[in-house]
């Protein structure tokens, strides 16, 4: 570096003008000088203490910054709710906190405190425990659901040699926030979440249950049951992690504003079912209460949307409470609406019905000689009264429920027909519906056929379906002949409100929309009656709703009788396919009552029909047929 | 760039030398080299302080120092008066921060006690605990267009035993004339068996 009174003469030649030198003060020299030796001084002065952090002081460093250091934290993504079709929530979670404490070391630094500085901590350990459970008891209340929190009980745990005791794992936050800011020092609190069902044992079948785990890694509400088992991906959402600092060992006492998200967490989305909670319950009451009153040992019943196949209530009269499932029995959990499969009698014979006036076979009042029996390869047939051969119009037969009849008709439809109309209704198929534990139903293929299936299947045995897909039947029906799978879940509601629909499925066209009219008017007569004549009277008068035109088919098929293999001749299954109201169809009801027994009331869902059916007509302001349904001679 | 003419004048620099070696020299120079010769010449008169355009007289510093000196002030307030601030907003946003975590708390709270108190299950208990029943068969009143009112239907009295109403409240008596509870038209042959 040039000295300042060097610069002039050797300056080369510059736009600027020269800096005389004379300006520079003598004392310049001394002010370098002075600058260099503090900066040399600080230099060293770091370097000494760089070799001590590093070299002399590293061991006992480090033990402090374990001390005090970042900690990786979850953060919870909220778990989506359960809604139903009006947004009325089914399930949902909250969010509570675990009170806990470290018994052990409470007391050590409890003791350790009250040597050192008696005058502070005058009490021993064991009555400011007593101090502590008095005031948690006041706070949370003497219950919380379902775990004691009155005073001697928390004291117990409290003073328990023990190294870590969960006072209550449900606490209100609010609460818990009081507790923790009173006695830090001794009591901790811990996010959890609960899973609310406020309707209880509703609808517990399909909704399912979820319930906190702790014992996952990291801990998290998981679907147990049900929907919320099998929508478990959907509903959970994904966890967030931030790094927070906390303090002095404790990992879980952390400084405020230290947190730093890294991943922000993904609340989990809400389901809007189809189902409408009102009608559920109602649903859900009739079935349980016919249950009973038919000696049923399971009862069913499923409401379908007639233009959607929405599923409006699906109601079995088992059901379990969603918070303490761990009570319920196997068939309490089971939802046998879609789990349970039967034979379903008479009902099915919508199916010679539908396929017999599509194919231009017959018409309403076509009339058969129907003989008292008849023979299908090796098998006799009879009608359920006995009779010599009578007259009856084609509608007759199926109001009057003939056998013999029905076998008459798919007899002229034919096997290939007739098979190919069980696969278009959707019969061996599950529906995919949404409703966890479906099973599909056992319908024989067509080379499987023994000499006597087609004497079975038209009358609705030898073949097996859940509820829900009888239902589906009807729904084909009251649609015009354009078969909608029925659904459970309508659309995804994720954060902010943002709504997916869940794609319609397609239809799949089951009959003509004027044949699916003319089985609807023929199957009116179900609930015809004459008090005189019995020969004019149909199988369900007590479904009848004054007012209004409904359509539909009594059920009634044998069991299997364990012991001999057998159909049985005293255990049935009584079901019930009905549309309401015929003329302008907009619910389905489809009821089985498995083995009724020992009552009026045993022998047919008519009443339940009509009971469920009037509900409707309430609660969805269902207007009434222009006219009603005409009296025809059953048999002539 | 102008240099003084030499041809005729001393140079500057030494005019003592002879002149006529001078003069001898100056006319065997080349013309870049006369230009060279100029410029130093007149580097030279720079150097020595000769006037070629006169130093102005240095301006005081003294108001320069105090605009300085009040900015950096001002700097200096205003960074204080700042940091203060956001502390204090730190503070307050702190403190918003939890009352909206509490505020959150309280709605969480609200909407579940909400949705306990509209699921159907627990409305149906209030409502039979006010002795309110469901009617399980109304009939249905039509108004044709001529005017006249037609009835679909016979209405029954609710069977469901009820608790007791409140004494306060009047008991609604059911419609005169009814038949009794659960009759249903009469039917034939209702429980048919097998294949029914």
């Amino acid at each position: 570096m040039p000295g300042p009174q060097q610069r002039g003469p050797r300056r080369p030649l510059s736009v600027r003008g020269s800096r005389p030198a004379a300006r520079l003060g003598g004392n310049s020299r001394v002010r370098f000088a002075v600058g260099r030796i503090l900066l040399i001084g600080a230099l060293v002065l770091a370097a000494v203490k760089l070799v001590q952090v590093q070299g002399v002081d590293s061991k006992e460093l480090s033990e402090q910054a374990k001390l005090q250091r970042t900690t990786r934290q979850n953060i919870a993504a909220g778990r989506g709710s359960i809604l139903d079709r009006n947004g009325n929530q089914l399930a949902f979670s909250v969010e509570v906190r675990a009170l806990y404490i470290l018994p052990q070391r409470a007391r050590k630094n409890w003791d350790a405190a009250h040597q050192k500085d008696p005058k502070q901590y005058p009490l021993s350990y064991d009555d400011h425990m007593r101090e502590v459970a008095k005031f948690i008891s006041s706070t949370l209340g003497p219950e919380v659901s379902g775990e004691k929190t009155d005073e001697e009980t928390v004291y117990q745990q409290l003073v328990k040699d023990i190294s870590y005791e969960v006072l209550v794992s449900e606490a209100d936050p609010a609460k818990a926030a009081k507790i923790v800011a009173k006695y830090p020092a001794e009591i901790g609190s811990e996010y959890r979440a609960k899973r609310i069902y406020p309707n209880g044992e509703l609808a517990s079948n399909i909704i399912g249950a979820a319930n906190w785990r702790q014992d996952e890694k990291p801990p998290t509400t998981q679907g147990i049951l049900g929907l919320e088992n099998s929508q478990d991906n959907v509903l959970a959402g994904r966890m967030g992690r931030r790094v927070v600092d906390t303090m002095s060992g404790d990992d879980t006492l952390v400084i405020p504003n230290t947190e730093q998200e890294l991943v922000r967490p993904q609340p989990g989305k809400s389901l809007e079912l189809t189902i409408d909670v009102d009608t559920q319950y109602a649903v859900q009451r009739m079935v349980t209460d016919y249950a009973k009153k038919s000696g049923a040992n399971t009862a069913s019943a499923v409401v379908l949307d007639s233009h959607t196949g929405e599923i409006v209530a699906m109601a079995n009269d088992k059901t379990y409470d969603p918070t303490d499932f761990g009570k319920a029995t196997e068939d309490q959990l089971r939802n046998a609406a879609v789990s349970s499969l039967f034979e379903p009698g008479s009902v099915n014979k919508i199916i010679t019905a539908a396929a017999a006036v599509e194919y231009g076979l017959f018409k309403p009042d076509d009339v058969l000689q129907v003989p008292g029996s008849i023979k299908v390869a090796d098998r006799t047939i009879k009608d359920w009264w006995g009779h010599g051969t009578v007259p009856l119009s084609f509608a007759g037969v199926f109001a009057r429920s003939s056998n013999v009849g029905t076998l008459m008709a798919a007899q002229e439809v034919g096997k290939e027909r007739y098979a190919e109309m069980l696969q278009k209704f959707g019969l061996g198929r599950r529906t995919n519906s949404g409703v966890p534990a479906e099973e599909a139903g056992v319908v024989p293929p067509l080379n499987q056929w023994s000499g006597s299936t087609f004497g079975n299947l038209p009358i609705g045995q030898g073949l097996s379906m859940t509820l829900l897909q009888m239902t589906g039947m009807y729904q084909a029906i009251a649609n015009d002949g354009l078969r909608i799978p029925p659904r459970l879940i309508r659309a995804e509601i994720g954060e902010e409100g943002a709504r997916s629909e869940k794609p319609r499925p397609d239809g799949v066209r089951v009959v003509s929309p004027e044949a699916a009219k003319t089985v609807r008017d023929m199957f009116r007569y179900v609930a015809q009656v004459n008090p005189r004549d019995a020969s004019q009277t149909a199988t369900g008068p007590q479904a009848a709703l004054p007012g209004y035109q409904i359509s539909g088919k009594t059920g009634t098929a044998q069991q299997i009788d364990q012991n001999c293999k057998c159909y049985s001749q005293s255990q049935y299954w009584i079901t019930f396919g009905g549309i309401l109201p015929a003329d302008h169809p907009r619910y389905v009801i489809g009821i089985m009552l498995d083995n009724p027994h020992g009552t009026q009331l045993s022998g047919t869902a008519a009443p339940l029909f009509h009971d469920i059916a009037t509900y409707l007509t309430q609660r969805f302001q269902i207007p009434m047929s222009a006219e009603q349904t005409p009296y025809v001679q059953l048999q002539m | 760039m102008t240099a003084p003419a030499r041809v005729g004048g001393p140079s500057p620099r030494d005019p003592s030398k002879k002149k006529a070696e001078e003069q001898n020299k100056a006319r065997r120079r080349t013309a870049g080299a006369e230009r060279a010769y100029a410029r130093r010449a007149q580097r030279a008169q720079n150097l020595r302080g000769g006037a070629a355009a006169p130093q102005p007289k240095p301006a005081s510093k003294a108001p320069f120092v105090v605009l300085v000196m009040l900015v950096l002030g001002a700097g200096v307030a205003g960074i204080m008066y700042f940091s203060t601030q956001a502390a204090a907003d730190t503070y307050r946003l702190q403190e918003a921060k939890a009352e909206a975590e509490k505020l959150q708390l309280r709605t969480e709270q609200l909407r579940r006690e909400v949705a306990l108190l509209e699921s159907p299950t627990d409305l149906a208990r209030r409502a039979g605990e006010m002795g309110l029943v469901e009617p399980t068969n109304p009939a249905r009143l039509r108004q044709n267009p001529d005017g006249s009112i037609e009835e679909f239907g016979k209405p029954s009295a609710p069977t469901k035993s009820t608790p007791p109403p409140p004494p306060s409240s009047e008991t609604p008596a059911p419609p005169a004339g009814q038949p009794p509870a659960g009759q249903n038209p009469p039917a034939g042959n209702q429980t048919p068996p097998a294949g029914g």
